[in-house]
């Protein structure tokens, strides 16, 4: 970024036709503020994914692929019992929470339990299959036409100076800010947040303290789909939901979760805002359609670069690097 | 008080103990010796509900626990502290304890109680309540363990190598600490390589080979026997 500005001022120093230079450099910056702000509300979503990512992964080391998918049925449930039973929008919200919750304990009992003596790799195909299930299952249901649902108070965004900011997007990162405090609470507060940590980073351990590590991930698997659906809740009145669309979220979030460092709430936070800071503003300098790509050159450069992440993780073991 | 009948236990197809029978009395501190890959620390985790019995049962207090699950048997009194200590690094020390008594978490008096005895037996990790255990001593590692099992309330404690990699006055300190619980009426069964030592404060004990129980005795008999000499001799 650095090296661009001083490029460009070189340039407007020595180009002969400086106005036209400056009128372009002006035409270049000028949407960076809005980006950036439309990037602080993708980092918003993408920390919420993280976060979800980040609970499981504390209870069990394990990495849940079927998160995404929680996302996009917390969209779709919600449209569902919204447009086709025609419930109030606030309660059909409300009841979604709890439905994907389900859906979460269920995944759990359904595919993980069965398979608590595989080993990882296996488990984590397992995740996969379940969010291809979800995916299909869903699409099977609702149909495979995308769905918005109306945003929750119908307003003109605020303006800014030249920055303009939907109501939407403030509720996003309000939601985060919320769940990060309950992770907050659960993690530091409860015996119960310390005895997933614990059934986490000592297997062993935590079984001959008498801690029932199968119950933690269950409660981890309940928490994390009702995170991840009250993600899906909040944005679907900026972007759409369609049956597919948790794959490419959930992978987005969990970028977002290894870049700030997996295994940690704030890494996934500050993850998930570099993550969409950088994406949005990526859009100013190159086709909007490699906006998706960069979030992947992102993990590949963290991955070489640091694979611990921004903050550090405590799961991964530097020496192995 | 632990009666083991018969017991044969697989890993994978590899019987790794052999129709192992002993019995433990209430208040009796226990020794079970043997060589590397005698199957001790298997014995100890089949007890402790790890691994799964192929055949035999295992009877705790007038009750059959073969194949509960670790919380379960936790639950009943039998703690085990594995090899390796397995305290939670990223936790800390008042943590770790508090952890430790995770099957009767309401009791809340009694777990204050029980914070108290610990403390008053290992000092040392009253002056560290706030650190990360993961930041402690090997020695003070082996406290926590000892510290956080006895949170449960066991009525039977058993310690897989409790001196594996500690300085030698940790490891007097350590057994002191064994001693002084067993006379206060603690069931103890260790496994141990410091076998003079262990037999020290033991009152008994066993020898384990290649997954069966070829020996059997009172310490003094064992520690004047072949085969115990020749395992400290190895």
């Amino acid at each position: 970024m650095e090296a661009f500005i001083s490029s460009t001022l070189f340039f407007l120093t020595n180009d002969p036709d400086e106005e036209t230079i400056q009128l372009k450099t002006m035409e270049l910056f000028a949407p960076l503020p809005q980006l950036f702000t439309s990037g602080i509300t993708f980092g918003a979503i993408y920390a919420l994914v993280g976060l979800g990512f980040v609970t499981i992964a504390k209870a069990s080391q394990m990495i849940n692929f079927a998160q995404g998918e929680f996302v996009m049925l917390g969209g779709m449930l919600t449209f569902f019992l919204f447009k086709e039973i025609q419930l109030p929008y606030l309660l059909s919200a409300f009841l979604t929470i709890p439905l994907v919750m389900l859906i979460g304990c269920l995944l759990h009992l359904l595919v993980i339990y069965p398979l608590r003596k595989a080993s990882l790799p296996i488990l984590l195909m397992a995740t996969l299959g379940a969010s291809l299930f979800l995916s299909s299952a869903s699409a099977l249901l609702f149909g495979t036409l995308p769905k918005a649902l109306p945003p929750f108070i119908n307003r003109p965004p605020i303006d800014i100076g030249p920055i303009s900011i939907s109501l939407q997007s403030l509720w996003v990162v309000g939601a985060t800010c919320l769940v990060l405090l309950f992770l907050y609470l659960l993690s530091h507060r409860t015996l119960l947040g310390k005895a997933m940590e614990a059934s986490s980073t000592d297997p062993l351990g935590a079984d001959l303290s008498g801690i029932s590590r199968h119950l933690m991930i269950f409660i981890a698997f309940g928490v994390s789909a009702g995170m991840g659906s009250l993600a899906g809740i909040f944005i679907t009145p900026i972007f759409y939901v369609s049956y597919h669309s948790g794959t490419l979220i959930g992978l987005k979030g969990f970028i977002a979760a290894i870049l700030g460092g997996w295994g940690k709430h704030s890494g996934a936070i500050l993850g998930g805002f570099v993550l969409g800071v950088v994406e949005s503003l990526s859009v100013a300098f190159m086709p909007s359609g490699y906006k998706d790509a960069i979030a992947f050159v992102v993990l590949l450069l963290i991955l070489y670069l640091k694979p611990k992440g921004i903050l550090g993780s405590p799961f991964i073991d530097s020496r192995r690097w | 008080m632990l009666k083991i009948k018969k017991l044969t236990v697989h890993y994978g197809p590899l019987p790794a103990l052999k129709e192992i029978s002993l019995e433990i009395a209430r208040g009796e501190s226990v020794a079970l010796l043997g060589p590397n890959r005698a199957g001790k620390t298997t014995l100890l985790l089949t007890l402790s509900g790890i691994l799964e019995t192929t055949e035999g049962r295992i009877i705790f207090q007038e009750e059959d626990i073969t194949n509960l699950t670790p919380h379960q048997i936790v639950s009943k009194g039998l703690i085990h502290i594995p090899q390796g200590r397995h305290i939670f690094p990223t936790l800390s020390v008042y943590d770790n304890l508090q952890l430790g008594a995770y099957t009767r978490k309401k009791e809340k008096e009694g777990i204050k109680k029980n914070l108290e005895e610990v403390f008053l037996l290992f000092p040392r990790l009253m002056e560290r309540t706030g650190q990360r255990a993961g930041t402690l001593s090997g020695g003070e590692q082996q406290m926590l363990a000892i510290g956080r099992a006895m949170m449960g309330k066991p009525k039977l404690l058993m310690l897989d190598e409790p001196s594996l990699g500690l300085a030698p006055r940790f490891i007097e300190e350590i057994f002191a600490c064994l001693k002084k619980m067993n006379q206060k009426g603690l069931t103890l069964l260790m496994v141990e390589q410091e076998i003079p030592l262990t037999l020290s404060i033991a009152h008994r004990g066993y020898l384990l080979r290649n997954g069966r129980l070829i020996k059997e005795g009172s310490s003094s008999l064992l520690l004047e026997s072949k085969e115990i000499k020749e395992l400290i001799n190895l």
